[in-house]
Order: structure tokens, then sequence, then C-alpha cells
């Protein structure tokens, strides 16, 4: 996947970084998971936009609400979860103008990718082992318990997926919210893994 | 249809609310966390179903005409097919595996040196006196808890022992019985013709070889529409022609339990080396149950 070709002007460095964490936490030391939830849900929200480089445009917005929050030293007039979408949108917004600008009568990233789909009879069956191969690598780096867990979360058919997880969160002694929050996170972790296993 | 109804949201996810609409969608994506969840939720079964060529709502056609546009959405449902795969080999796999025990651990303590070892020992010895004395004293009670303690390890075993067979039993499993019929290719600039096609009873799929006349395409998408009901039943992901005599002919496999009417329609796309689907024909079916 092309970068995103949105300029950097400023990245945090440690100081900015910690206060940015800290008031994400809104008082609640969250270790770092609250920020890693934020950007998990940006980098989905510019997924779905279509963006072609998701990661990096989640990196961009809150690369500068650190920076916002670096010059003025708090922003305590909007919920920091907000304010992330405000900054998003003016992030995504940008970078729909520059690929505007930058594809003109040539094909964007995202044609550039369609292209890449069918290049040879073999292609799709090829790019199928390889995620496959990622996949097998990226569940080595899981703990056993997440590995058995997202196996057996996503294992069933649509049909009997709601009474085999209901079965699997009674298994673990986990609601059966917990455990999709659980299976969620391991599979965004998973995917976010795949896919630079992919691009490597 | 309720604001937040998963149709709704299955809609939003698949682009196809006003704007407004989808923006006050996105904001709750990122600022509720609960929403969040259940949106990742919606996504990631919508896109295991389509990964894993399951019957569907008739919303998923614009899924088909998003996903090839949409690197992310193709990464996902590639990363979806390739879970599927293993979890799929993974039932397998387990149901034959032999338990493991863990083995005994290699010498750790070689890191500890002699003069340590006879020190501890000296020490040892030191206690074992006293020892004694106390081992004596608590011997009685120590094999009533010992005692006690088996017969709990025995029972917990048992119903761990009931559990697992409970949990592991396979269904009775049998050979799924496939019925196979080939198509012939749709002819150009008349209307389209059925073919009926006799099911027996007790089917579990049915699979059918479309011959194609164009060799313009390497990959072709097949959809299959119920024509009582006008919605698409089923739908494949990518479908490789295969070569049969002068023909090209590509396979496509449904669970019978799909088809619960009798007329169908399988329309099947070619794509384009720009990922773009084109029609290559229809073929009209009647299903005739034995």
């Amino acid at each position: 996947m092309a970068k995103s070709q949105l300029k950097r002007h400023w990245e945090p460095g440690e100081a900015a970084f910690q206060r940015l964490l800290t008031w994400l936490d809104e008082g609640i030391d969250s270790q770092g998971e609250r920020y890693l939830d934020i950007r998990d849900r940006l980098v989905h929200y510019f997924a779905r936009r279509n963006s072609a480089a998701p990661d990096d445009l989640a990196d961009e917005t809150l690369n500068r609400v650190a920076r916002r929050l670096e010059e003025t030293g708090a922003i305590d007039d909007v919920a920091p979860a907000r304010y992330c979408y405000i900054v998003a949108k003016f992030v995504l917004l940008e970078s729909l103008r520059q690929r505007a600008r930058e594809a003109g009568p040539l094909r964007d990233d995202t044609d550039a990718a369609q292209s890449l789909r069918i290049a040879a009879p073999d292609a799709a069956g090829d790019e199928r082992e390889r995620t496959l191969a990622c996949l097998e690598r990226c569940l080595q780096t899981c703990t056993a318990s997440d590995r058995a867990l997202i196996l057996d979360y996503y294992g069933g058919q649509h049909d009997s997926a709601r009474s085999q997880r209901k079965h699997l969160a009674g298994r673990l002694g986990l609601t059966a919210n917990s455990l999709a929050i659980r299976a969620c996170r391991i599979r965004s972790r998973l995917e976010a893994c795949v896919r630079a296993c992919r691009e490597q | 249809m309720p604001p937040d109804s998963d149709d709704h949201l299955v809609r939003y996810l698949l682009g196809d609310l006003p704007e407004a609409e989808a923006e006050r969608l996105d904001e709750r994506s990122i600022t509720d966390s609960e929403f969040a969840l259940r949106l990742r939720e919606l996504e990631n079964d919508l896109i295991d179903r389509y990964a894993r060529g399951e019957a569907f709502d008739v919303s998923l056609e614009q899924f088909d005409r998003l996903h090839p546009r949409s690197p992310y959405l193709r990464g996902k449902v590639q990363f979806a097919q390739a879970l599927h795969a293993l979890t799929s080999r993974t039932v397998v796999e387990t149901r034959g595996a032999p338990s493991r025990t863990a083995g005994p651990k290699a010498a750790s303590a070689s890191w500890f040196g002699w003069p340590s070892l006879a020190a501890a020992a000296v020490l040892v010895l030191a206690a074992t006196g006293y020892l004694g004395v106390r081992n004596l004293q608590l011997g009685g009670e120590l094999q009533d808890v010992e005692g006690r303690r088996a017969a709990l390890e025995r029972q917990h075993a048992q119903l761990q022992k009931e559990l697992e067979q409970a949990r592991d039993t396979p269904p009775p499993s049998r050979t799924p019985i496939i019925a196979t019929f080939l198509l012939p290719p749709p002819r150009r600039g008349l209307a389209v013709e059925t073919t009926a096609i006799p099911l027996p009873r007790g089917t579990d799929q049915v699979r059918w070889r479309l011959q194609v006349e164009s060799d313009a395409y390497a990959t072709f998408w097949a959809a299959l529409k119920d024509l009582s009901t006008s919605r698409i039943v089923w739908r494949t992901g990518d479908l490789a022609a295969e070569t049969s005599g002068s023909d090209r002919v590509v396979t496509l496999t449904v669970p019978a339990s799909a088809l619960v009417n009798e007329r169908y329609l399988i329309e099947l796309s070619g794509i384009d080396e720009r990922g773009s689907a084109e029609l290559v024909g229809h073929y009209a079916v009647r299903l005739v149950l034995q």
C-alpha cells in the first residue's frame, strides 16, 4: 500500500507523547491502552473512508493533537475522543484533496491496488497463500491463550456462532461482551501484523 | 429502519447512507467505545460470512461492488479467508492430535556451583532433625488431608473427562453428497434458456460447472439469484476458469441448504485487469427435487 503523501511537519518528542497519553486517559492511567484504542478507531475510520494509508493518517491525526497540546498546554473544552475525531476529519479532507490533485489523469493508489489484483492468473492464489503464511507467523507471536481464543471465537459458521461463543464465554468465565472485546482486540492486532507482514 | 439497527449499520459500512448520517456514525465510531465495538463485530461478521461464502443478505451485492475498490476491505477479506482456512484446518488437526504434556525441564540448576551445593547440604542436615520430629506430629494429619485431596482430584478428573468428552464428541460424519451439473454457455441474442436440474434428495452441495466462451478473463465472480424473491442468495469470491477439452469452465459450489426455492439465475461476471466486473452471461436453472 502506498504511503500517505501528507507532509509531516511535526512529530511529538517523549514529553509531548506522554502529555498526549495522559490527556487521552482523562485521569485514569490506562498504561497506553486508551491511546491504542483511539488509534485503532481512527485507523478504521480512515479505512472505511477508503483511504490508501489509514495507519499513516491515524498517526498524523494523533501527532496534530499532541502538537496542539504542546502549544496550548491543555484542551479541556471538548472530550479527547471527540477532539480526535474533529482533527481526523480535517486530516481526511486534506488527504482527499491531495489525492485528487496528485491523481490527475493518472491512477490513484486505489486503482494501483486494484490492478495488482489480477496481475497474473495465479496471483489471487499466491496472495491467499501469502496471507495464510503471514497469519500463521503472526499467530505465533500471540500467547497460547489468545491463539486458542481467536481460533475458537471465529471458528464456527454464522448460524452456530452465537451459541458457540456463549459456550466459549462460559468456559473462560467471561461475559459475552468481555469476550467480544478481547476477540476484537486480538483480531485487530493480528490484522495489523498480517498487513505489515504482507508489505515486507 | 431504526437508526441504530444492525441493517442500518450494515448500510453505513457499505457506504450506502447519506453523507450527514454517515458522518454522525463516523463520529460515534470514534467517541463511543461500545458503538465502535459493535460496528467492528458487525463488520467482521459481514466479512467472515462473505469470505466463507455463506448465504447472505441482498445488501452484500454492494459489498461485492465495494470490495475490489477498497484496499482496506480487500485486506480484511483476505485476512478472513486465511483465518477461515486456518480454523477449518485446526478443527481437523485437533481432533486427531495426541494430548501434550510438559516434559521435564532442562537442567536449570547447572549454574548452581558445588560450594553453594555443599553449604545447602549442611543446612538440610541440620534442619532434618527438627523436621523429623515435626513430621511425626503432622504425619497423621497429613495422611487425612492427602486422602481427601486424592478423592477430590479423582472427582475433578472424572468431571473434566466427562466435560471434554461432551465438548469434543464430533457430530456423526458422512461423505457429503455433491450433485454436479454442466451448464452450456449462454447463447448471445437469445432469451435466457432455463435448464432443469434434477436434485436428488439428501444432496449437501450443488456444483455447477459453467461453460464460458470468453477467454478475456482470468478471474470470475458468480452470484445466484432466487427468481421468486429477486434476492441474491449466494455469491462467490474469486473463481478461476479451468480448461476442459476445448472449453473453459468455471465451477461454482453452493450448499443445498441455500436453495429453498425452484428457480434461480446464475450471473457470471468476468473481472478485467482494472478490477471491474463485467457481466459474462446468465444461466437460468430450475431445480426439480427428486
